[in-house]
Protein backbone atom coordinates (compact mmCIF):
# COMPACT_ATOMS: atom_id res chain seq x y z
CA UNK A 1 0.00 0.00 0.00
CA UNK A 2 1.21 3.50 -0.80
CA UNK A 3 1.38 6.26 1.80
CA UNK A 4 -1.59 7.88 0.07
CA UNK A 5 -3.59 4.68 0.44
CA UNK A 6 -2.64 4.55 4.14
CA UNK A 7 -3.81 8.13 4.63
CA UNK A 8 -7.09 7.46 2.84
CA UNK A 9 -7.67 4.37 4.98
CA UNK A 10 -6.82 6.22 8.20
CA UNK A 11 -9.37 8.91 7.30
CA UNK A 12 -12.12 6.35 6.75
CA UNK A 13 -11.66 5.17 3.17
CA UNK A 14 -14.17 5.29 0.37
CA UNK A 15 -17.04 4.31 2.68
CA UNK A 16 -16.49 7.67 4.38
CA UNK A 17 -16.12 9.26 0.93
CA UNK A 18 -12.40 9.84 1.28
CA UNK A 19 -10.50 9.45 -1.98
CA UNK A 20 -6.93 9.61 -3.17
CA UNK A 21 -6.21 12.42 -5.58
CA UNK A 22 -7.08 11.25 -9.09
CA UNK A 23 -9.49 8.60 -7.79
CA UNK A 24 -12.60 10.66 -7.20
CA UNK A 25 -15.75 9.20 -8.84
CA UNK A 26 -17.07 11.09 -11.83
CA UNK A 27 -20.16 12.21 -9.92
CA UNK A 28 -19.20 12.19 -6.25
CA UNK A 29 -21.70 12.49 -3.43
CA UNK A 30 -21.14 15.52 -1.20
CA UNK A 31 -19.48 16.05 1.15
CA UNK A 32 -16.30 14.24 0.25
CA UNK A 33 -12.58 14.51 0.84
CA UNK A 34 -9.53 14.22 -1.42
CA UNK A 35 -6.08 13.40 -0.07
CA UNK A 36 -2.85 14.15 -1.90
CA UNK A 37 0.58 13.23 -0.56
CA UNK A 38 3.79 15.20 -1.22
CA UNK A 39 6.83 13.17 -0.25
CA UNK A 40 9.27 15.87 -1.32
CA UNK A 41 8.49 18.47 1.32
CA UNK A 42 11.67 20.32 2.33
CA UNK A 43 14.11 18.78 4.73
CA UNK A 44 14.45 20.76 7.95
CA UNK A 45 18.19 20.96 8.52
CA UNK A 46 20.09 21.74 11.67
CA UNK A 47 23.26 23.84 11.79
CA UNK A 48 25.40 20.76 11.10
CA UNK A 49 23.40 20.06 7.94
CA UNK A 50 21.69 17.01 9.40
CA UNK A 51 17.97 16.71 9.24
CA UNK A 52 14.97 14.53 8.72
CA UNK A 53 12.66 14.43 5.78
CA UNK A 54 9.39 16.14 6.60
CA UNK A 55 6.43 14.90 4.61
CA UNK A 56 3.32 16.84 3.73
CA UNK A 57 -0.15 15.92 2.58
CA UNK A 58 -3.19 17.93 1.64
CA UNK A 59 -6.83 17.20 2.37
CA UNK A 60 -9.46 18.99 0.30
CA UNK A 61 -12.98 18.97 1.69
CA UNK A 62 -15.88 19.65 -0.68
CA UNK A 63 -19.51 20.18 0.20
CA UNK A 64 -22.70 21.92 -0.77
CA UNK A 65 -23.41 23.45 2.65
CA UNK A 66 -21.14 25.12 5.16
CA UNK A 67 -22.26 22.73 7.89
CA UNK A 68 -21.29 19.66 5.90
CA UNK A 69 -17.91 20.94 4.82
CA UNK A 70 -17.11 22.09 8.36
CA UNK A 71 -18.08 18.67 9.72
CA UNK A 72 -15.78 16.72 7.42
CA UNK A 73 -12.96 19.20 8.03
CA UNK A 74 -13.35 18.69 11.78
CA UNK A 75 -13.29 14.93 11.28
CA UNK A 76 -10.05 15.22 9.32
CA UNK A 77 -8.47 17.36 12.01
CA UNK A 78 -9.44 14.83 14.69
CA UNK A 79 -8.06 11.99 12.59
CA UNK A 80 -4.65 13.45 11.85
CA UNK A 81 -3.62 16.32 14.12
CA UNK A 82 -1.30 15.10 16.90
CA UNK A 83 -1.81 11.52 15.77
CA UNK A 84 0.71 9.00 14.49
CA UNK A 85 0.85 8.75 10.72
CA UNK A 86 3.15 6.23 9.05
CA UNK A 87 5.34 6.11 12.14
CA UNK A 88 5.63 9.86 12.77
CA UNK A 89 3.57 12.39 14.67
CA UNK A 90 1.40 14.45 12.35
CA UNK A 91 0.48 18.10 12.89
CA UNK A 92 -1.78 20.42 11.00
CA UNK A 93 0.06 23.12 9.10
CA UNK A 94 -2.58 25.16 7.27
CA UNK A 95 -6.36 25.39 7.30
CA UNK A 96 -8.10 27.58 4.77
CA UNK A 97 -11.38 29.34 5.41
CA UNK A 98 -14.45 28.06 3.58
CA UNK A 99 -14.07 29.07 -0.05
CA UNK A 100 -16.81 29.14 -2.67
CA UNK A 101 -16.05 28.31 -6.28
CA UNK A 102 -18.37 30.49 -8.38
CA UNK A 103 -17.29 28.71 -11.56
CA UNK A 104 -18.34 25.34 -10.19
CA UNK A 105 -21.95 25.79 -9.07
CA UNK A 106 -20.87 27.36 -5.81
CA UNK A 107 -19.19 24.27 -4.37
CA UNK A 108 -17.70 25.03 -0.96
CA UNK A 109 -14.27 23.84 0.05
CA UNK A 110 -11.80 23.84 2.90
CA UNK A 111 -8.20 22.82 2.34
CA UNK A 112 -5.93 21.49 5.08
CA UNK A 113 -2.25 20.68 4.93
CA UNK A 114 -0.51 18.40 7.44
CA UNK A 115 3.14 17.55 8.01
CA UNK A 116 4.62 14.46 9.55
CA UNK B 1 30.13 49.95 54.49
CA UNK B 2 32.13 49.97 51.33
CA UNK B 3 31.54 51.89 48.20
CA UNK B 4 32.67 50.88 44.78
CA UNK B 5 33.23 53.65 42.35
CA UNK B 6 33.70 53.13 38.66
CA UNK B 7 33.39 54.68 35.28
CA UNK B 8 29.69 54.60 34.35
CA UNK B 9 30.05 56.46 31.10
CA UNK B 10 29.51 53.32 29.02
CA UNK B 11 26.33 52.62 30.93
CA UNK B 12 25.06 56.13 30.20
CA UNK B 13 26.11 55.79 26.57
CA UNK B 14 24.09 52.60 26.36
CA UNK B 15 21.09 54.26 28.00
CA UNK B 16 21.33 57.08 25.48
CA UNK B 17 21.62 54.60 22.64
CA UNK B 18 18.54 52.76 23.82
CA UNK B 19 16.59 55.98 23.98
CA UNK B 20 17.30 56.39 20.27
CA UNK B 21 16.20 52.88 19.42
CA UNK B 22 12.51 53.61 19.44
CA UNK B 23 12.70 56.31 16.82
CA UNK B 24 14.98 54.25 14.59
CA UNK B 25 13.16 50.97 15.01
CA UNK B 26 10.01 51.62 13.03
CA UNK B 27 11.56 52.53 9.65
CA UNK B 28 14.20 49.83 10.00
CA UNK B 29 11.64 47.22 11.00
CA UNK B 30 9.48 48.21 8.03
CA UNK B 31 12.42 47.85 5.67
CA UNK B 32 13.39 44.52 7.22
CA UNK B 33 9.84 43.19 6.99
CA UNK B 34 9.56 44.27 3.36
CA UNK B 35 12.89 42.59 2.55
CA UNK B 36 11.68 39.39 4.21
CA UNK B 37 8.43 39.61 2.26
CA UNK B 38 10.32 40.06 -1.00
CA UNK B 39 12.29 36.88 -0.27
CA UNK B 40 9.06 34.90 0.00
CA UNK B 41 7.44 36.63 -2.99
CA UNK B 42 10.42 35.82 -5.20
CA UNK B 43 10.39 32.16 -4.10
CA UNK B 44 6.60 32.06 -4.67
CA UNK B 45 7.05 33.36 -8.24
CA UNK B 46 9.86 30.87 -8.86
CA UNK B 47 7.68 28.00 -7.65
CA UNK B 48 5.00 28.98 -10.17
CA UNK B 49 7.48 29.39 -13.00
CA UNK B 50 9.04 26.01 -12.25
CA UNK B 51 5.82 24.38 -13.41
CA UNK B 52 5.82 24.26 -17.17
CA UNK B 53 2.04 24.64 -17.47
CA UNK B 54 2.26 28.07 -15.85
CA UNK B 55 3.72 29.73 -18.92
CA UNK B 56 0.73 28.84 -21.09
CA UNK B 57 -2.29 28.74 -18.79
CA UNK B 58 -1.46 31.44 -16.25
CA UNK B 59 1.21 33.62 -17.90
CA UNK B 60 0.41 36.74 -15.85
CA UNK B 61 -0.10 35.05 -12.49
CA UNK B 62 3.58 35.03 -11.42
CA UNK B 63 3.80 38.80 -11.77
CA UNK B 64 0.75 39.23 -9.55
CA UNK B 65 2.71 37.91 -6.57
CA UNK B 66 3.99 40.83 -4.55
CA UNK B 67 4.85 41.92 -1.03
CA UNK B 68 3.13 44.91 0.53
CA UNK B 69 3.57 46.50 3.92
CA UNK B 70 0.42 47.17 5.86
CA UNK B 71 0.38 49.70 8.62
CA UNK B 72 -1.29 49.86 11.96
CA UNK B 73 -0.47 51.51 15.25
CA UNK B 74 0.71 48.35 16.98
CA UNK B 75 2.05 46.13 14.22
CA UNK B 76 4.21 46.07 11.15
CA UNK B 77 2.91 43.48 8.75
CA UNK B 78 3.92 42.41 5.30
CA UNK B 79 1.35 40.72 3.10
CA UNK B 80 2.77 38.40 0.47
CA UNK B 81 0.69 36.80 -2.24
CA UNK B 82 -1.36 37.32 -5.36
CA UNK B 83 -2.44 40.94 -5.74
CA UNK B 84 -6.02 40.92 -6.99
CA UNK B 85 -5.47 44.29 -8.65
CA UNK B 86 -2.98 42.67 -11.01
CA UNK B 87 -3.69 40.39 -13.98
CA UNK B 88 -4.72 36.87 -12.91
CA UNK B 89 -4.12 37.77 -9.26
CA UNK B 90 -7.73 36.88 -8.49
CA UNK B 91 -6.93 33.26 -9.36
CA UNK B 92 -4.66 33.04 -6.33
CA UNK B 93 -6.76 31.05 -3.90
CA UNK B 94 -7.93 28.66 -6.64
CA UNK B 95 -4.35 27.90 -7.66
CA UNK B 96 -2.88 27.83 -4.18
CA UNK B 97 -5.59 25.74 -2.50
CA UNK B 98 -7.01 23.86 -5.49
CA UNK B 99 -10.53 23.22 -6.71
CA UNK B 100 -12.60 20.14 -7.43
CA UNK B 101 -10.81 19.79 -10.74
CA UNK B 102 -7.31 20.89 -9.80
CA UNK B 103 -5.02 20.00 -6.90
CA UNK B 104 -3.59 22.50 -4.40
CA UNK B 105 -0.29 23.81 -5.77
CA UNK B 106 0.87 25.39 -2.49
CA UNK B 107 3.35 27.68 -4.28
CA UNK B 108 3.13 30.15 -1.42
CA UNK B 109 3.17 27.70 1.45
CA UNK B 110 6.22 25.98 -0.02
CA UNK B 111 7.90 29.34 -0.59
CA UNK B 112 7.37 30.21 3.06
CA UNK B 113 8.54 26.93 4.55
CA UNK B 114 11.48 26.57 2.16
CA UNK B 115 12.72 30.06 3.02
CA UNK B 116 12.32 30.30 6.76
CA UNK B 117 16.10 30.65 7.18
CA UNK B 118 16.32 33.31 4.44
CA UNK B 119 13.48 35.28 6.02
CA UNK B 120 15.19 35.16 9.40
CA UNK B 121 18.42 36.32 7.77
CA UNK B 122 16.70 39.25 6.06
CA UNK B 123 15.09 40.32 9.33
CA UNK B 124 18.33 39.86 11.22
CA UNK B 125 20.32 41.94 8.74
CA UNK B 126 17.73 44.67 8.73
CA UNK B 127 17.48 44.95 12.49
CA UNK B 128 21.18 44.47 13.24
CA UNK B 129 21.93 48.00 12.11
CA UNK B 130 19.96 49.26 15.09
CA UNK B 131 22.74 48.15 17.39
CA UNK B 132 25.63 48.17 14.92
Amino acid sequence: MSVTDDLVTQAGGTTARVYAIGSVPASPTYPYRVIGYAPNAPIQRTMNAKGEQVRRFTVQHFGRTDDSVEAVASATFATFDSQRVDGDVCTQELASPILRDPDNQGVLSITHTYRF
Amino acid sequence: MSTVRGDASEFYDLANDLSQVGAKTVPLARAAMLAAGEVVAKAWRNNILSESAASTSIPHYPESIDAELTFSIRAITVEVGPNKAKKQGSLGHLIELGTETSPPHLHGLRAMTDNEANVERALDQGLNSLFG
